[in-house]
């Protein structure tokens, strides 16, 4: 009996060519394939409500603009740049309000916090707060290294940095992770 | 905790938890975390990281972001070649190629018909006297199609270019007026065509 290899899933470039055909299909399969690292990385970005509503305003604004979405480049990675980039306009929304709103207490607090989950054991609430402790830029790239498995160079590329320093905050952020881990 | 300094293998460590490793890198990098104890804690330590960060991510709801998202263009299909770029399933210039060849072949069966009905090559026929398919004949072989090239084309201005499609329109409309009696003529023709 002939046996049949197994069909590959399809690339993200031919889901995008079949939306771009008509076949709605098409696009649930790449938000299906997607959501989650999107998700992911507005978690490591500092976003701990409305992570839902900031996802889906990535992926609408990039269907809006597929047309502009270079295939040499990854898909994931430019919803990563569209996430921060909205995020960013978010911040600096709400830093504009504030600067003309009353400041209160709640609105003071801008530590990081995405990751205060209840967590089952002592050594993940105390790695939470090493991760805490990190830069932004030195989480965002941990967190795309160690959560989405990416490429220096594609990390670079989301992030807006270079390779070089990618692989630099990825190190120090390690290195800074082991050292709160013992001195705690 | 120890340090490694190996970093080609310590710097695979998240790309081995992610599966994005080809199976011999991974059998490497394997290999050296199996007699590392350093690489095994970092390996450990990441592995518990990637978990905190599910943990705080909430599930994201597909059919809502779906529901939100632009309708899908209504295009010709694109197909996608190994280097991820999408062109259409049949080229620009297949379909005008196709244009071209009917064109052709519609005019050289009209022409062919008439000489056989009026026993002449290329004899023209009063237009009140001339049978349906000789009418045909007649505006196909003063079309202007027929006598314009596509170089030519080019050369033309915009009044010229106006005064051809103008011939045009009336071209396709003395065809588009006849097809009962062409039947009738077709059907009345002598044996043999």
């Amino acid at each position: 009996m002939p046996v049949t290899a197994p069909s590959q899933p399809a690339t993200d470039a031919e889901l995008i060519a079949r939306w771009q055909s008509g076949d709605q299909r098409a696009a649930s399969a790449l938000v299906e394939r997607h959501a989650p690292s999107v998700a992911r990385f507005a978690a490591s970005l500092g976003v701990r409500e409305e992570i839902d509503e900031l996802v889906q305003d990535t992926f609408v604004r990039a269907f809006q603009s597929l047309e502009s979405f270079r295939a040499d480049s990854q898909l994931r990675t430019w919803l990563f740049t569209i996430c921060k980039r909205l995020l960013l306009d978010r911040r600096r929304a709400e830093r504009r309000r504030r600067d003309v709103a009353e400041v209160d207490e709640r609105d003071a607090a801008t530590e990081y916090d995405a990751l205060d989950v209840m967590v089952g054991d002592e050594l993940a609430g105390r790695l939470r707060d090493a991760m805490g402790g990190l830069t932004d830029l030195q989480r965002e790239v941990f967190s795309l290294r160690v959560n989405e498995g990416m490429a220096y160079a594609e990390i670079a590329t989301a992030v807006g940095s270079t390779e070089g320093a990618c692989r630099v905050h990825y190190h120090n952020a390690l290195k800074a992770i082991k050292e709160r881990l013992r001195d705690a | 905790m120890r340090e490694c300094h190996e970093m080609t293998e310590r710097d695979a460590l998240p790309l081995l938890l992610r599966g994005r490793l080809s199976p011999s890198e991974a059998a490497r990098v394997r290999a050296h975390v199996a007699t590392c104890a350093a690489c095994a804690e970092e390996l450990a330590l990441l592995e518990r990281s990637a978990k905190l960060f599910d943990m705080a991510t909430p599930r994201v709801d597909v059919a809502a972001i779906v529901a939100k998202l632009p309708a899908a263009p209504q295009r010709p299909a694109l197909r996608v070649d190994r280097g991820g770029a999408r062109r259409p399933l049949v080229p620009r210039y297949a379909w005008a190629a196709a244009a071209s060849l009917t064109l052709v072949a519609t005019l050289s069966f009209a022409a062919l018909k008439g000489r056989v009905f009026d026993g002449t090559s290329g004899a023209t026929v009063a237009p009140d006297t001339a049978t349906p398919v000789q009418q045909v004949v007649q505006v196909a072989s003063t079309a202007p199609v027929a006598l314009v090239t596509g170089a030519e084309l080019g050369e033309l201005g915009s009044s010229e270019l106006e005064a051809l499609l103008a011939e045009l329109d009336q071209f396709e409309a003395t065809i588009a007026a006849e097809p009962v009696s062409m039947q009738r003529a077709v059907l009345d023709a002598p044996e043999g065509l």
